[in-house]
Formats: C-alpha cells, structure tokens, sequence
C-alpha cells in the first residue's frame, strides 16, 4: 500500500477527533459523580441507575422500541417487495432510469420537508378517520415512508450482486415459483434484508424530525424525551441516556455493515 | 418414401444450408419436410428435440434468425460459433429461459415453446455452473428431485449414484465455494444429469477449465454420454472440441445455422468460407468456372463436383495436399517452402502463395526448396461463395 502523507494522517486524526469528541465528552460525563460544573468528581454509574428508575424515560424507551420495532418490520417487507419489482421486472430501461430517482428521492430529501409534506397528508386523512390523529400509528406510518426506500436500496443492491443465474438454475431445475423463492433467493437474499432492515431500525431509533412533527401527548420518544429535557437544562441522566442511544446505533451499524460485507465476499 | 428413412434420418429443414455430402435419408426427409405429408413430418419428430424456423430478437439486436434444427434422440449434437452468434439463445430458448418471438420447439413431438422452465425435461449446465452457494453438494444435486417431491429414500439413491458417476463421493457434504473449478464442473454436470433429461444442454462447459483438463473433461463427457444414451447438446466456440465430441456440429453466425452435418461432413466438405475457415486452417484458391473445371492463378485445377457459380472459392484443407517431387498428373502446384514447423508426428509446412500443407511422410524440408503440390481433384471442396 502506497503511504500517505504525514499532514494527510494529521487531517484524518483532526476530523476523526472533531467528529467523535462530543460524543466522547458526553460519555465521561454521564460517569462522571457530579451534578453542576465541569470538573471530573469520581466514576460512577449513579446517573445510569437513576435513568432506569425514572418512569417517564421508560415510557419514552418503550414508545421509541414499539415505533422502531413495527416500522422496521413493516418497512422491511414493503422495501424488499419493492427491490424485487424494480430489479426483476423487465422495465424499459427508461422506466427504470425514473424508478431509480424515485427511489433515491426519499434518501436525499431533507427530514423536515417529508415531516411537513406527513403534516399535510395526515391533516387531510384526519378528515376521513381519527385514525390519523398524531400519535404512535401516524408515527409508525411516517417513519415507514422513509424507511423503505433504505431497506429497498440494500436490498436491491444485493439482488443485482446475486445474479440471474443462479434463480435460473433454480427454474431449470423444476422449481415452482414459490419453492424457488422459500429456498434459494430468499436464503441468499437474507443477509441483504437484515442489513436493510437493521439500517432502517437506526434510522427509526435516532429519528427526531418525524416524530416531532407526528407526535402525540402519549407517544414522546427518547430522542423528543432528550429534546424536551435539554431546553430545561442539560443533567447527567440525559448524558447517560444519549450514550445508551449512541451505543446502541453504534452496534448496529457495525452489525449491518459486517452482514452488508460479508454477503458481498 | 419410407417411414423408415425418415425415423432414421436427420431431417434437415433448410435445404439450402444442408451439407452436399447428405445421404439418401436426408434427401427423403427433406422432401417430407417440403410438406406434402404432414403427418409423416410429425411421425419424422416423434422422438427428439426439433427447432422450427425459431426467431429472437433483443430490441435491435437480432440473436436468431429463422433457426431449424433437428436433433435426434440419444445425439451428442453441437452447436459450434464464434462469440454472439447466437448460441447461448437457442440454448436457452430450448430451456425455456427465454421465450422466442416466433418459432416452435418440439420435444418428442410436444410442443414446448410455451411452457416455463420448470415444466420442461430438459436441464442446463450452466457456463457459470451456477451452483447454489447456500446448499451442500448433495442438496446441490438433489435440488431437482426435491423440487418434484421425489421419495427422500430414492433421493439418497440418486444423488449417490450421480456423485459417484462424476467421481465426487465423498464430497456430498462440501459447500460449492469449497471446491476448484473442475469439481463445480462436475457438480453442475451431476445436478443435470440426477434428473435424466430428455434433453442435456451444456453452455459452453468446459470454458473455464484449463486445457489439459478439458480435454480431460471432453473425453470424460463422450464417455458418459455413450453410457447414457440421453440426448446432449453442448454449445462451444472451439472447433477442436467440437471435432472430438459431437455426433454433429451446426455452425452458426450471426444468428443463423451456417451449415450442419457430422464432424468429418462439416470439416472435410465446408458449404462456405466461413464454416471452412472457422474449422481450423483451410487453404482457400479463388477463380473463375472453365467448363468442369476452375481456371484460377495456378492453372486450371479440376474438380468433381458441380459449380454453382461463375467466380468463387475453391477450398482444401491442409492434410489433403499432397506433396510430390516431380510433377503430379493433376492439378499440380509448385511453391516454395517458407518455413517447416514440426508437429510430432507430423510436419506443417508454410509455403509462399498462401498455402498451408500438413504431411506425416519422413521425408526431409528444408527452407527455400521448392516441390510439387497436388489437390486431389475428389478433395478440392467447391464453396457456395
Ligand atoms: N438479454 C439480452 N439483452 C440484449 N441482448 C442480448 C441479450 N442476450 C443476448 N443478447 C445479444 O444477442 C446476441 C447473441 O447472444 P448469445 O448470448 O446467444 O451469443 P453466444 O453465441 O452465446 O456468444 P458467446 O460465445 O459469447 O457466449 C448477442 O449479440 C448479444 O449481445
Ligand atoms: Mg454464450
């Protein structure tokens, strides 16, 4: 491997420190034994126990699980149906040109323009059921619409790597439809689904716009929870809480991403 | 006409494409094919694969055209021709993995053109092999039989017996990844064969094997299939192996069947240019028709057969020159030696004018000498271009 420059080392060292420092400044202080100031009084895991006795971040961790849980869920089988309609239906190579902006336009598109565009059409659906009034359902729906087109975009990337041969073994071998997909494309295609879906639970757990804009009085998630809690003064236990939350992303991605390589080995 | 002659005959439906060496059975079977008697066309293809003027086309791209073939049952036919002609399609249009525009493919006498994959009996050994990573050897194998709902104790058997007829006991339970290329040649074969096919299509198998083991491979495939007795079309771009295994070899190019018959008809009696030069090296003389005879640069050669044509191309391939030190009675040559290459057992000489000639005898060349060619008047193929 050709070796780079010391400054460039220096640079990438820099921006690793500038990105990770905050996340590691609020992690020594959810240890750290003091209440007000900046000082380092000691370790301890009080802040840890206290988050775990205080009713309402429980209720907000339970909320935020429900959403990202059947959100991913639901995301997962839409967005992989939607893998498979754009990458083995035979559309034109116009059609797919479209298809494939339309796919990407949820991922580019800014949170707080999908939260607005959720505002209007659940204001709009209200008026056909109450269904729709903000709250954990019109919460697990929003989230829905932005997680599918991550898990489709995994998913497909997958199916295209997979090839058609294979599935066409499958069929020269006498395969019905449904004996092919149960045991070759859907064991190969795993490993794709689960790091689409995974992708797709971070995004629900750390999602802050969404939510803010669904909401309703029973529904707070940890991230409104921690919203809410900063503008009232920033406490150990909410240092405490990001860093569950961090971590928590943290092993996901890195599980996702272990799933995404090893699949393409 | 009899029946029998059709039964026994390669029906060839292009008459214009057909070799000039066809026996007296193909002649009857193309005059059934001409359509007087439908039902003796129908008896004609009772049994074996046929391809009747089958087109495909990708958009602009035309991949076949009008193609017949037939193929008869327990044949190892192939289809030889250079990259993108076309082959892949056939195969694939004959495994339902690709439906034609227009056509029909007949297995003993069904129609088949419409339906999918997974109801034809016919089986594919993919040029990737195409092998399930997920599944062992054995499930590998045992894929099609699981698929039909085959008793789990026959399963067994099968899958054993067809490990062991490509030499991979002990292997059953490796993953494909685990295994070199020439074993996951074998797998792909056994998967095929586990399901005795009417018909085994194998896309250009051997291509990703080195060449000592595929010419391993192409004995070893000859061999089964005289075992076997099931019908196996192989496609390729090397004329060498299609020499050596088939029963008979179609040439196609750019979407058409150039020219069929046995490898000794394709080789020795070529229709036109191409199939005599994509079949190894073929010394090529142009001229002008004389009579019975082609007046060409090196005098007037004789020939037997008919001349369709008033200027064309006479052709004659390298080991049917023969070599004399004064000059021969007919159609003789002189040329000049430009260079001696030794084969082994045999010797190729590079003379000047263009000619390429192939000789065992023990006599020693040596560089600038100048002999006598001759071109037996019974060798000199004439071509249709
Ligand atoms: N799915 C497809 N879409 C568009 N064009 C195709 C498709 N499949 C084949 N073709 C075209 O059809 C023609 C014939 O292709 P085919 O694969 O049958 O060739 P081949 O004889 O098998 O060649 P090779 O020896 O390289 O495998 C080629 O020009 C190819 O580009
Ligand atoms: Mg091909």
């Amino acid at each position: 491997m050709k070796r780079s420059h010391p400054l460039v080392t220096l640079i990438a060292l820099g921006s690793m420190v500038f990105l990770y420092l905050p996340l590691i400044s609020v992690a020594i202080y959810s240890v750290n034994d003091t209440r007000y100031g900046l000082v380092w009084h000691g370790f301890t895991l009080n802040w840890y126990v206290k988050l775990f006795h205080n009713e309402i971040i429980l209720e907000a961790a339970r909320n935020t699980l429900i959403l990202a849980v059947s959100s991913t869920l639901v995301a997962t089988v839409l967005g992989t149906a939607l893998a498979f309609g754009m990458d083995r239906f035979p559309w034109s190579r116009r059609t797919n040109t479209f298809l494939d902006v339309v796919l990407h336009l949820p991922v580019v598109i800014p949170d707080i323009i999908l939260a607005a565009a959720l505002v209007v059409a659940f204001g709009l659906l209200r008026a056909v059921s109450s269904i729709f009034e903000p709250g954990i359902f019109i919460m697990i729906l929003g989230h829905i619409t932005f997680q599918i087109a991550f898990v489709a975009l995994v998913v497909r990337s997958r199916l295209t790597s997979l090839g058609r041969d294979i599935e066409e073994a499958g069929r020269d071998l006498y395969a019905s439809a449904f004996y092919q997909f149960r045991r070759v494309t859907l064991p190969l295609l795993m490993p794709g689904i689960i790091a689409g879906g995974m992708l797709a639970f971070t995004l629900s757990l750390d999602d802050f716009v969404i939510s803010f804009f669904t909401s309703g009085p029973d529904s707070v998630t940890l991230p409104l929870f921690i919203y809410a809690a900063v503008r009232r003064g920033v406490t150990p236990e909410i240092h405490a809480l990001s860093t569950l939350v961090v971590l928590a992303t943290i092993i996901l991605v890195v599980f996702a991403e272990r799933l995404t390589r090893s699949n393409k080995a | 006409m009899t029946i029998e002659a059709i039964k026994t005959g390669l029906s060839i439906r292009d008459i214009s494409k057909s070799s000039d060496e066809v026996n007296a059975s193909i002649d009857t079977s193309i005059e059934s094919q001409s359509g007087v008697d439908d039902n003796m066309t129908i008896e004609a293809t009772k049994t074996g694969l046929s391809i009747c003027e089958v087109s495909k086309s990708f958009g602009e791209v035309k991949a076949l055209i009008n193609t017949s073939l037939e193929i008869k049952p327990g044949e190892f036919f192939t289809l030889l021709g250079p990259s993108g002609c076309g082959k892949t399609t056939l195969m694939r249009i004959i495994a339902g993995l690709e439906l034609a525009d227009t056509g029909t493919v007949l297995l003993s006498g069904k129609d088949i053109s419409r339906l999918p994959a997974n109801k034809r009996h016919v089986n594919t050994v993919f040029q990737s092999y195409a092998l399930f990573p997920h599944l062992t050897v054995f499930e590998n194998v045992a894929f099609g039989l699981r698929s039909r709902k085959v008793h789990k104790d026959e399963i067994n058997q099968r899958v054993t017996e067809a490990l062991t007829m490509v030499d991979l006991t002990g292997m059953a339970d490796r993953l494909p990844q685990q295994m070199s290329g020439g074993q996951q040649q074998r797998v792909a074969l056994s998967r095929a064969l586990v399901n005795q096919p009417e018909v085994l299509l194998l896309d250009e198998p051997m291509s990703a094997l080195d060449a000592k083991l595929r010419t391993q491979v192409q004995v070893e495939l000859k061999r089964l299939h005289q075992r076997l007795g099931q019908t196996f079309i192989l496609v390729t771009h090397d004329q060498d192996e299609a020499l050596v295994v088939s029963d008979r070899i179609a040439v196609m190019n750019h979407g058409e069947i150039i020219q069929h018959g046995t490898p000794k008809e394709v080789y020795e009696r070529p229709t036109c240019r191409f199939v005599a030069e994509f079949l190894g090296a073929a010394n090529l003389i142009s001229g002008i028709r004389a009579g019975n005879g082609v007046e060409t640069e090196f005098g007037a050669l004789q020939v037997v057969k008919e001349i369709p044509w008033q200027k064309g191309t006479l052709a004659i391939r390298p080991e049917r020159v023969s070599i004399h030190d004064n000059q021969p009675e007919v159609n003789g040559v002189k040329a000049r030696i430009l260079d001696v290459i030794y084969l082994g057992s045999n010797v190729e000489l590079l003379l000047d004018r263009g000619f390429r000639v192939r000789t065992d005898t023990h006599r020693l060349f040596t560089q600038g000498e100048e002999i006598w060619l001759s071109f037996p008047p019974e060798r000199l193929v004439v071509l249709n271009d």
